[in-house]
């Protein structure tokens, strides 16, 4: 298990090095600065240039740039004069993350009941429900749901505040939005791995017995069916991050997102790269825990830990 | 049979030996030190257990793998490291029915294709021609010329078995391996294909190495039978004499297990029950192989692997038993 | 029946017919290869072959589209027209005004009474939790006279005991209406959610230039929404096989050469498929110029890893398979095991692959054009629409809807056509 662990922090590990190498020499290819610019005084421009580094080669750079990520800095905005990126994750990340678990909660719980009402009601009404969902779940993109749901629901109905403010009840609709997708795919793996499972012998053997239904579903679909879904939760995850800088826009948000997409709109290189890695962190971290959640419950992994293997 | 002296061999395997590496430094022992003949003009069985190697020599005698020790002669010419026009020469000479007659065919492939898939690769005849050939080898494995234009997934398990053996009658070889290419199928089927195969023996002349897992099934088609137990030949004899008289344990185990239509003689049978699993080919024991499962086991067993010896003219054996008690 | 007995039945009233083994050998169904037999079970799919349809439709009138328009009215996609700015579908001469309430404040009813000469709005109080009452009053009767271009309607709002006033201005057709009818019977007061509307009457006509109105510049949507199919369309399937291209490449070559190579190459896939695509796609599009090529390259080059896994696990299992074997061991040179076995037993698991891509190359488009980073003005592509629509769908709903529902029309369309492919092709169906 401790092996199983390691293995799989060092492949985040690794993967984070690659991203943020990646990163940094496609930063670095930009044919121009964001001090190129004429109106800049020659003088300004090497000060500025001196104080981001960029008069250095290109190699010291890199190095420069590892060492402060690995302190965890991840470095100053271009546009916005000494503020740190650091300091406007620390600002803006809370209210990203308020619609994000939010989002994952609903998802994941509504999609699990969701995948495995469907599959007990096989062919029936709640079934096909949960078929529609996923369809629209996979089919409609969020940049169309969110307006819509804010159209409808908001607007029109008046049952949701469009934007968001302190109340709980102005995060359903972005949380709702960006949940969907996420939704729509748990429940339909979930569905159809409940309707693989009771097809199994061993579920037949828990009904010869005579155990209860209840204590079948419970104590031997649902637990076996739940495994290949905790597999998807980590790029499941990984899908919400991406989704929130759309849902930031939509429901104005005062967010990450919202930030990240201002700084692509203002040419802020130093600030899309803060943030992109911190994003692409955020992600392995996710994953990495689901990797670990996934190894501490499947029976198989726990035997080969104890084998030494 | 007549005696082996006067019997050209078409196939020599010596020392033949495929490793699979399974993971890094670990290997698994396929087919471990085989040697056997193959006359031409003849059937040789080979039987065993399921995983015990038998579709690996098969495969190795045509070059399909690269031995990883020992060679393979065929007519006289060793078969690894043929090239170009004698590597394809080769492969026209000697062909292969397979076990699954379902995996063995392309599904994209019109069976016109298939079949004729190994006159295109040799160029041997095109157009019209290619055709007349394609419908006379489907008549003659008994289908017809309607089932040219057809697809694999419109005929039965017989059916495409037939297909196959069609596909490797086509480049006219003299020697065929036949993997398992009845154990797929129905016990009504089977004896149509084993029928076939020997009209088609009679008639082209070829030789066969008929692989099966079932040693009764060998029993009516092979002139020789050979057993193999965990990628080892453990006994080599005429299908009579190893009939009559098998000698080592393992055979004896598996003869004893063949189902015997006349009751009385069911009745005199004792069967021998093997008892325990085959190990691993991975970690292959000490000694005899078949030592854990055998009842004659001495201590020698487990020390010295008994080496395939002669006991009695045309009669091998690989056990330190059987040779004691010469 | 006694005399039904075996034994008396004459045996020569029977002769034995035998055995027709060439009757038992034949096929009675029409022949059909692989890829007809999946068709026709393509066929039998309907919200497969719906799907299809509509596709087919968009495809039609992405070519179409643009040019019955300009034909008949000469619009193009970047044509602006200042004077015609934000028309719907459906023309009315009817006009509104909608206020929001402050999200502080809940109301609790509301009547309306209209009065001739004067709109008067009585009792309508707005109650928050601090228990502020709010009345809306009269309009004053001047700001509704005279010959103004503007007019004025004036709310006024009582928050305790202090008055404040809302003013909302109004112009041209609204105007126009109150002019032509002195009787204001045509105003309606409604509420909606927190949204207070007024509302004056008017006739309905379908817009006959712009079918489906205009944008904030006056541009036909008809012909940007045609256009936008072009350009999302070509962006999406372009992308698509190169992206597949570069799979199969990397993936056959993985899977063909197996062991160690193939280990690394996977695992290089692996590292690379952990962060979302979306990411490499923004940075690597805030290095380029925007525009269609980068577009194009940047999806491709984000997006091959999945085609590589599917046909370096296709090339695997098929290496090995006894058919592949049997070709081997007639001889069969690498170009011919590839060609004639190994490609075309792939094409059918890669088709529904590519199928499945489109919507999510459709889908990145888009959003690539709401984070700014898609296709530059003036072009039209349905990432540019939808985004343009999600800026003023609260006061021009359709100019969101439109895209939306054509964008969304699309995926659903891809998807379940890649279903029905993939339910068509299943080999396990089969045999
Ligand atoms: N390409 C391969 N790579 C690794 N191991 C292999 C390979 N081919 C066969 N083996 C292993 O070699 C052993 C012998 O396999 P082989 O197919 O020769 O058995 P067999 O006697 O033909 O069995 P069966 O009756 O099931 O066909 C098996 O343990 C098998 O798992
Ligand atoms: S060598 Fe020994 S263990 Fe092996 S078969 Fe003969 S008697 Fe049995
Ligand atoms: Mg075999």
């Amino acid at each position: 298990m401790l092996r199983y662990i390691v293995k799989r922090l060092f492949y985040a590990i690794l993967t984070l090095f690659v991203i943020a190498s990646i990163t940094f020499f496609l930063m670095k290819i930009l044919p121009h600065n964001p001090f190129n610019d004429p109106k800049i005084k020659p003088e300004v421009r090497a000060a500025l240039e001196k104080k981001y580094n960029l008069d250095k080669p290109i190699l010291v750079q890199y190095g420069l740039y590892l060492k402060n990520l690995v302190k965890g800095d991840l470095g100053i905005s271009m546009k916005e004069a000494g503020r740190s990126v650091n300091a406007i994750i620390r600002e803006n990340f809370p209210n990203s993350f308020a619609i994000g678990w939010r989002a994952a909660v609903f998802a994941t719980v509504f999609g699990l009941l969701l995948g495995i009402v469907a599959a007990l009601n096989h062919e029936g009404l709640l079934d096909y429900l949960s078929i529609l969902i996923a369809i629209i779940g996979v089919s409609i993109p969020s940049i169309v749901l969110g307006p819509i749901l804010a159209y409808f629901l908001g607007v029109e109905l008046g049952w949701f505040p469009v934007t968001v403010n302190e109340s709980e009840w102005s995060l359903v609709l972005p949380s709702v939005t960006l949940g969907l997708g996420s939704l729509a795919l748990i429940s339909r793996l979930m569905r159809s791995s409940t309707l693989e499972v009771m097809g199994q012998d061993y579920i037949n053997t828990a009904k010869a017995k005579g155990l209860s239904k209840g204590e079948i579903i419970w104590g031997h679909v649902i637990r076996n069916a739940i495994m290949p879904v905790v597999t998807v939760l980590g790029p499941t995850f990984a899908s919400l991050i991406t989704g929130s800088i759309v849902i930031e826009n939509i429901f104005a948000v005062a967010g990450l997102g919202k930030y990240f997409v201002k700084s692509i709109y203002e040419s802020d290189y130093s600030m899309i790269m803060g943030i992109t890695i911190f994003y692409a962190a955020l992600i392995i971290l996710s994953m990495l825990l689901v990797d670990i959640i996934y190894g501490l419950i499947d029976p198989r992994l726990r035997v080969k830990g104890k084998g030494g293997k | 049979m007549a005696d082996s002296k006067d019997k050209k061999v078409l196939v020599r395997v010596k020392n033949l030996k495929k490793y699979f590496e399974v993971s890094k430094g670990v290997y698994l022992k396929a087919v471990d030190d085989v040697s056997f003949d193959i006359y031409k003009g003849e059937t040789l069985g080979l039987v065993g257990e399921s995983g015990c190697g038998k579709t690996t020599i098969g495969r190795t005698i045509l070059g399909i793998y690269e031995p990883t020790d020992g060679v393979v002669e065929f007519d006289g010419q060793p078969v690894s490291g043929l090239k170009g026009k004698k590597a394809k020469e080769f492969k026209k000479r000697a062909q292969m029915i397979f076990q699954d007659p379902y995996a063995s065919l392309n599904p994209r492939m019109m069976v016109s294709n298939i079949i004729a898939e190994g006159i295109d690769i040799h160029k041997l005849a095109t157009g019209e021609e290619r055709m007349r050939r394609v419908y006379e080898l489907l008549e003659k494995v008994g289908l017809n010329k309607e089932h040219a234009n057809r697809f694999p997934h419109e005929f039965s398990g017989g059916q495409r078995q037939r297909i196959g053996i069609a596909r490797a009658l086509a480049v006219e070889p003299e020697f065929i391996v036949c993997d398992e290419p009845i154990s797929a199928l129905d016990v009504s089927i089977q004896a149509q294909i084993v029928n076939m195969l020997q009209d088609l023996q009679k008639e082209l002349g070829l030789t066969y190495l008929f692989i099966a897992h079932d040693i009764s099934m060998v029993k009516y088609i092979s002139d020789r039978i050979g057993v193999m137990y965990l990628g080892k030949l453990v006994e080599l004899a005429d299908s009579h004499e190893l009939f009559t008289s098998p000698k080592h344990p393992y055979t004896q185990a598996l003869l004893s297990a063949v189902p015997i239509a006349d009751p009385d003689e069911a009745a005199k049978k004792k069967r021998i029950k093997l008892e325990g699993d085959v190990p691993s080919p991975i970690n292959v024991p000490k000694g005899c192989r078949f030592r854990e499962r055998c009842k004659y086991a001495k201590p020698i067993c487990a020390e010295v692997e008994p080496p395939l010896k002669e006991v009695s003219k045309g009669h091998s054996v690989a056990c330190h038993m059987v040779s004691e008690e010469k | 029946m006694a005399d039904l007995n075996i034994q008396n039945i004459d045996p020569s009233k029977f002769t034995h017919v035998g055995k027709n083994i060439k009757e038992s050998q034949a096929i009675k169904r029409e022949s059909m290869s692989y890829y007809q037999d999946a068709l026709r079970r393509l066929k039998k799919n309907i919200p497969a072959m719906i799907s299809f349809w509509i596709l087919v439709f968009f495809m039609i009138m992405a070519i179409i589209g643009p040019i019955i328009s300009y034909k008949l009215y000469g619009h193009t996609y970047k044509k602006q027209n200042l004077q015609e700015q934000n028309q719907t579908p459906f023309m009315s001469n009817a006009r509104s005004i909608t206020m929001i309430a402050n999200d502080v404040f809940d109301y609790d009813d509301y009547s309306s009474n209209f009065r001739k000469s004067k709109v008067t709005f009585r009792n309508v109080r707005f109650k928050s939790a601090g228990e502020i009452a709010f009345k809306i009053g009269n309009a004053s009767e001047e700001s509704w006279q005279g010959d103004k271009k503007e007019y004025e309607l004036r709310i006024t709002v009582d928050n305790s005991d202090t008055w404040n006033s809302v003013v909302k201005k109004l112009n041209d057709a609204g105007e126009k209406i109150l002019n032509e009818d002195p009787d204001f019977r045509g105003i309606t007061f409604t509420k909606k959610g927190r949204n207070l509307t007024i509302k004056t009457h008017g006739e309905k006509w379908f817009n006959k230039k712009y079918w489906l109105g205009t944008d904030e510049f006056g541009r036909d949507l008809w012909t940007r929404l045609w256009e936008g199919a072009r350009v999302s369309f070509f962006i999406a399937i372009t992308s698509v096989l190169f992206s597949v291209l570069i799979g199969i490449v990397y993936g056959g070559i993985a899977g063909y050469k197996g062991g160690k190579v193939d280990t690394f190459m996977m695992r290089i896939v692996e590292i690379l498929m952990t962060v979302p695509s979306l990411l490499y796609i923004i940075l690597l599009l805030t290095v380029m110029e925007p525009g269609l090529k980068p577009i194009i390259i940047v999806l491709s080059c984000t997006s091959w890893m999945g085609t590589a896994r599917l046909v370096r696990g296709e090339v695997m299992r098929l290496k090995h398979s006894e058919y592949v074997i049997a070709a081997q061991a007639l001889g069969a040179d690498t170009k011919r095991i590839l060609f004639k076995h190994l490609i075309p037993n792939t094409m059918g698991p890669l088709l529904v692959n590519m199928t499945m891509m489109v919507p999510s190359m459709i889908f990145s488009e888009a959003f690539l054009s709401f984070i700014g980073l898609g296709m530059p003005a003036p072009f039209a592509s349905w990432g540019v629409l939808a985004n343009q629509g999600a800026n003023v769908f609260r006061q021009f709903p359709h100019q969101l809807i439109i895209p939306a529902v054509v964008i969304s029309l699309t995926m659903l369309s891809f998807n379940l056509l890649g279903d029905g492919l993939r339910d068509a092709l299943d080999p396990r169906l089969r045999q």
